[in-house]
This record gives structure tokens, C-alpha cells and sequence, in this order.
């Protein structure tokens, strides 16, 4: 998908600060292209679930002809410097429900930090539905 | 003041970026089909330069995005080096990411 976020102003990745006239950005369309990334590979986690705002920028980006890395499913917006990462989604019925989003709420955060440089963000997860014999 | 004019600077910034492997000029349309038709190279999109400040926007191949954005800086200063931009500040997005950024790193 190649949806392109309105980039908020001014938002410094960690050790940016000292390179007085550099300044870093990190959009919420690669955390949250991270953050799927990372959930769908959580045990438990059979796939991740888009709501309408995801299938339409998902349609857009295939308007556009675009080739950016998958973002269906999970909501991400800035407070302040803080990712604040929301992520839909379907487990499987083979571990307890609350088990699984701890582990996706590390994988995720563990991904985000070591892959953008951003700060330590804010994870939730919804899970929508549980798909008993689903593939995990 | 001599030097590159702005379209010659964004001409500049958008040869050193292709140069890169692990990040792209971010561009709102795919550079292929009709797009390729353009009498102008869209990819200009991605960069903004302004009086003081220069923008550019960025697709990242590879992951961690850290040391790609330490060699944007640095190819991008050259660039800006010498020119009326030399002491602007640099402002780096990274608007999206390339799949494959994710494939290297699974």
C-alpha cells in the first residue's frame, strides 16, 4: 500500500537531536508497515483484520501504483513524540487471548524501536474475533 | 549568489539519493506506465527546498532506518555543499517503506 500520512511537525528520532540542523522524521505509514510486520509473525496470531480505513487505503495505494509494504490492520498516530500504535486482529483459539497480545505487544515494540529509532511507544491491541483452528 | 538554482539542486539531491541502495526518493505515483509518459520526473516530489531549509522524503529499502538516514545526511550535504543551501537545515521523512525492507529483515 502507498498511503501517504500527513507527517506531523517536528518529531526527533533519539540521537538526532545532536546534529543541530538535521532533523528526522519518521512516518506513521513505516511504523505501522513494522509493526504488521511484526504481529502476523506472533504465535497466535492469524492475521491481521482491516477495518474500512484500511481497505480504502489500501485501494488507494493500488490506484496509485504504489509499492509500499503492508499497513492493514493497524492504526498509528504521534502523541507528542510517542508512536501510539493500534492493531486489529484474529488469534487462533491455541493460546489464552490476553498471552497473546503481551507477545505482540513486545514483538511489535522490539521491532518498532530497533527498526525506526523511535522513542518506546504505546501498543494496543484488539483482537476481533478468535478462529478456532486457525493455523497457529 | 551563483550556484545551482533550486531545480538544479533537486536534480542534484535526486541523483545522490538513486545512488543509495537503502532508501529511494519517495514519489506519490509508481514510476512505471503512464507516469513514466511525464515530461517531468516525478520523483522531484519528494524533495522541498526552501530559502533555509531543505525536505526531503524518503521510501526506506532496509531496515534499521539509522544508518540509511546517516548516509542520506551525508550524500545530501555534499550535495548542499558549496551551494546558497549549504547551512540549511535538512529535515529527513521517511513517508514509507518498501517491502522488501521488511523481507531482509524477517
Amino acid at each position: 500500500m502507498s498511503q501517504q500520512f500527513d507527517v506531523p511537525a517536528a518529531r526527533l528520532a533519539p540521537g538526532s537531536v545532536a546534529r543541530s540542523s538535521t532533523e528526522r522524521v519518521v512516518g506513521e505509514a513505516v511504523i505501522a508497515a513494522v509493526a504488521a510486520h511484526a504481529a502476523v509473525r506472533t504465535e497466535g496470531v492469524v492475521r491481521l483484520e482491516p477495518g474500512v480505513t484500511g481497505l480504502l487505503r489500501q485501494a488507494a495505494g493500488r490506484l496509485t501504483g504504489g509499492n509500499a509494504a503492508p499497513t492493514a490492520g493497524v492504526d498509528v498516530h504521534y502523541d507528542g513524540d510517542i508512536p501510539v500504535i493500534h492493531l486489529d486482529l484474529v488469534v487462533s483459539g491455541a493460546r489464552p487471548v490476553a498471552e497473546v497480545g503481551a507477545a505482540i505487544q513486545r514483538a511489535v515494540a522490539h521491532a518498532v524501536i530497533e527498526g525506526t529509532d523511535v522513542p518506546e511507544p504505546v501498543i494496543t491491541v484488539s483482537v476481533l474475533d478468535i478462529e478456532l483452528g486457525g493455523r497457529r | 549568489v551563483s550556484g545551482p538554482n533550486t531545480a538544479e539542486m533537486t536534480a542534484r539531491l535526486l541523483a545522490a539519493l538513486r545512488a543509495l541502495d537503502g532508501v529511494r526518493p519517495w514519489c506519490p505515483v509508481a514510476r512505471s506506465g503512464p507516469t513514466a509518459l511525464l515530461p517531468w520526473d516525478p520523483g522531484a516530489l519528494a524533495i522541498d527546498i526552501a530559502d533555509d531549509s531543505v525536505r526531503i522524503r524518503l521510501v526506506a529499502r532496509r531496515l534499521p532506518l539509522r544508518p540509511e538516514l546517516d548516509e542520506v545526511e551525508a550524500v545530501a550535504r555534499r550535495a548542499l555543499a558549496g551551494s546558497r543551501w549549504a547551512r540549511a537545515g535538512l529535515r529527513l521523512v521517511v513517508s514509507d517503506l518498501d517491502p522488501a525492507a521488511l523481507s531482509d529483515s524477517a
